[in-house]
């Protein structure tokens, strides 16, 4: 099901009433609730793919409450390596078998070994890389002993499956989100509010911003050939729109609509293209992943301790591996490697934690000199997104190969003035919501309600508008 | 939680009756502007799907003008007939064409399938009455609402731009260099399960509409005249030959039928095996240019 459509728009109020009403007097039936509910929001895509997550439930549920139980330190670590393999062994099977299969059968050509290798056609569930990390953080906190297992199924049921997050996270620590779905819930207006308005900005994000861009960019992308450098230039620029409005737009939904039922996630976003350099656009992109792998990766591998190589070798690790979550394609790694390499002079110099709070706090405008770091962060992360973007290397190559020509010092041939107007106005709501979580969330707090209620109605409106050209998520694939 | 409800439903209603009362004044705005106008000289209107699309050369044949466009169901073609007809009193003719493939069943999708909807829909929605949009929500609520707002869209920028000319959507000839019969006779022979079948089940929408049209013409006291475009020998539509006969003596039996099926056409004149290429519609075109006059 997806967040914007009629589907959605019905399950949601239904399931809202449900919870707080029918289900409300006791938090262990709304978790049952939560739980039935995820699996239909789910199952509404491909019902035979609630198997795998169920299986996956069960399997680390049972083994949380081993390594709960179990005092033997070699007996916990393979309590713990079982579900590293049963988790990360489903996630490879569906997501990488082919990729692995197709590589290994090219390098033995290369070397003049044929093999004949059969390529499995594997549909890919949906949002398994999310839910298999959130499981697994849960079975590594508790092995960690961060975290008490839970001996409720149904508690864990729900951690795994809560449908606003399931499919394109956050992706949520079980030592957050978990121990929300063990206690009762109250029903908050500010909160709801509050989740409300998110949800709004999420749509517009997502229906207003991201599919209007994409529809450009898709035609620039594929018809590079037919284009010079500077309608290039554009296309990147569309989908680098289209891949934080879709992206941050379906956390915004997903944040708000948990908010609806008493839950709190973290926050995903934090208005990454306004970030001086790229190490704190990391610190505000995909912040849920950044963070897992910060956590259960980096760290564990020594993290910042240790020598210059240490650190060198730590970072390209979680930078490769990064890329790799995104796709089982080359394209995805080498963005992961070239995002390493942006990182490196940060590294070296010490400068990596330069740019922590946000940009001309408590100002309207930036410095020329913050002006000039966003600028160029943009730019180099705009070039980054070509790999990301494009199907294969050889694309991704042509296609920044013609941005760097003369040929982006002339008029672009495609030109949606519509477009442009609408992302440089979201740009300006974004750059003056940026202090805080989600751009509109205090955004017009000193207004009357009646100018409130009109920006809400004509962002609603404008949804409405934009909403026919429904494309699906971009990070459902991953 | 009350306040919460009661400040959600406000809110939800006084956003649906802004976007209705701007839908209703958008459309009738259009509706009154709409403009369908065509050559002050042209007498004969051809409709359908890719088969005339691809067939009818209008430059080659006089006072004529071909309206097909590929992937039309006869649903979508009754819309344009009907602005057609009502802007443009000079045409006296209406030609629709009627192959084989019409009557199957796939072709009730081609009204309101997700890419075929979200297409056409907002083409047309304007013109559509209260019949039409129930069936679309009937068979496909999800695909509709999308084409609802692609539709109000659509509206807005045409009367933001002052632009109410219809000509991108009338359809057309398309001039094909396609030949790729050759391959595709070597797989039907080939692979034999994988050629494509047609099965016997109907469009009872779209023959429906077919049904509209034609009666809106005689309504209009137009003359109406149902062809069928030359096909190639191993088309798979001829698996129903008499199916669609029946149909054509049963249903159809009040209107003209004009067969083409015998023309003589080589087997580089098709595109594909239900196509014709520029070649076949230059040597069709012609020929229909000759057999109208003499059968006008």
């Amino acid at each position: 099901m997806l967040f914007n459509s009629i589907d959605f728009a019905i399950f949601l109020p239904v399931v809202f009433l449900l919870y707080w009403f029918a289900f409300g007097k006791s938090y262990r039936a709304q978790n049952v609730l939560i739980v039935l509910a995820s699996y239909l929001f789910y199952g509404w895509w491909d019902w035979r793919f609630l198997g795998l997550i169920l299986f996956s439930t069960i399997v680390d549920y049972t083994i949380g409450r081993n390594l709960e139980r179990e005092d033997s330190d070699s007996k916990r670590k393979t309590l713990l390596w079982i579900s590293i393999i049963v988790n990360l062994g489903l996630l490879g099977f569906f997501k990488y078998y082919n990729f692995f299969l197709d590589n290994f059968v090219d390098a033995f050509s290369f070397f003049g070994q044929t093999i004949d290798a059969k390529r499995l056609n594997i549909i890919l569930p949906v949002g398994i890389s999310f839910y298999t990390f959130q499981t697994l953080s849960y079975t590594i906190d508790v092995y960690r002993r961060k975290l008490k297992a839970t001996d409720d199924f149904v508690v864990f049921s729900a951690f795994v499956s809560f449908f606003p997050q399931l499919v394109a996270g956050p992706i949520e620590r079980a030592t957050h989100l978990l121990p929300q779905f063990d206690k009762s819930r109250n029903f908050d207006y500010s909160l709801a509010v509050n989740g409300m308005r998110q949800i709004l900005w999420g749509l517009v994000k997502k229906v207003v911003i991201a599919d209007s861009c994409a529809e450009y960019a898709n035609i620039i992308f594929n018809n590079y050939g037919d284009y010079g450098g500077s309608t290039l230039l554009l296309g990147a620029l569309f989908f680098t729109f289209q891949i934080y409005g879709d992206f941050s737009g379906y956390s915004d939904i997903a944040i708000g609509t948990a908010r609806l039922f008493g839950f709190d996630l973290m926050q995903n976003f934090a208005f990454p293209y306004f970030s001086r350099d790229i190490a704190e656009f990391w610190r505000r992109w995909h912040i849920s992943l950044s963070t897992w792998f910060r956590d259960y990766l980096y760290i564990p591998l020594g993290g910042s301790r240790g020598g210059l190589g240490m650190k060198l070798r730590n970072t390209f690790i979680i930078f490769l591996v990064s890329g790799f979550w995104h796709g089982a394609n080359w394209t995805f790694i080498v963005w992961g490697a070239l995002n390493a390499i942006y990182f490196l002079p940060l590294l070296l110099m010490g400068k990596n934690r330069a740019n922590i709070g946000t940009v001309a706090e408590g100002k309207y405008l930036p410095s020329i000199e913050e002006l000039f770091q966003m600028g160029s962060t943009f730019f180099i992360t705009v070039i980054a997104w070509v790999f990301f973007r494009a199907n294969t290397m050889g694309q991704a190559i042509d296609y920044l190969r013609e941005i760097f020509s003369r040929s982006t010092f002339s008029i672009p041939e495609v030109r949606p003035s519509i477009v442009i107007f609408l992302i440089a106005i979201f740009v300006i709501i974004e750059w003056f919501g940026r202090e805080n979580k989600f751009a509109l969330e205090n955004f017009p707090s000193s207004w009357s309600q009646m100018i409130r209620w009109t920006i809400y109605t004509l962002l609603l409106i404008l949804v409405i508008i934009f909403q026919g050209k429904q494309q699906t998520f971009i990070y459902f694939q991953f | 939680m009350k306040k919460y409800l009661k400040n959600t439903f406000l809110f939800i209603v006084i956003s649906l009756t802004l976007t209705s009362v701007l839908f209703f004044t958008l459309r009738s705005s259009v509706v009154s502007r709409a403009d369908f106008r065509i050559s002050a000289d042209t007498e004969y209107a051809m409709f359908g799907h890719s088969h005339p699309e691809h067939a009818f050369n209008d430059t080659l044949i006089s006072n004529f003008r071909n309206f097909a466009s590929s992937g039309e169901a006869y649903f979508y073609t009754y819309q344009k007939v009907k602005q057609i007809l009502t802007q443009n009193p000079q045409v006296q003719t209406v030609f629709i064409e009627f192959s084989n493939n019409q009557i199957n069943e796939t072709k009730d999708e081609w009204i309101w399938a997700d890419k075929y909807i979200t297409n056409r829909y907002p083409q047309f929605a304007p013109f559509m009455d209260n019949q039409d949009n129930m069936i679309l929500l009937k068979n496909n609520y999800s695909g509709y609402v999308n084409s609802l707002s692609v539709s109000l869209r659509r509206n807005f920028e045409r009367v933001l731009k002052q632009d109410f000319s219809f000509k991108d959507v009338l359809g057309g000839y398309v001039y094909s260099k396609r030949d790729k019969i050759d391959s595709l006779i070597v797989a039907y022979r080939e692979f034999p399960d994988k050629a494509e079948h047609f099965s016997e089940e109907l469009s009872p929408i779209n023959l429906f509409y077919l049904r509209k049209c034609i009666d809106l013409c005689k309504e209009n006291n137009k003359k109406v005249i149902l062809v069928r475009t030359p096909q190639h020998p191993l088309y798979a539509g001829w698996e129903i030959e008499d199916q669609f006969q029946q149909i054509v003596k049963n249903d159809f039996g009040d209107v003209e039928f004009w067969d083409f099926q015998d023309f003589k056409l080589d087997q580089a004149d098709f595109s594909d095996l239900d196509h014709l290429n520029y070649q076949g519609s230059t040597k069709f075109s012609i020929y229909f240019e000759s057999y109208l006059k003499e059968n006008r």
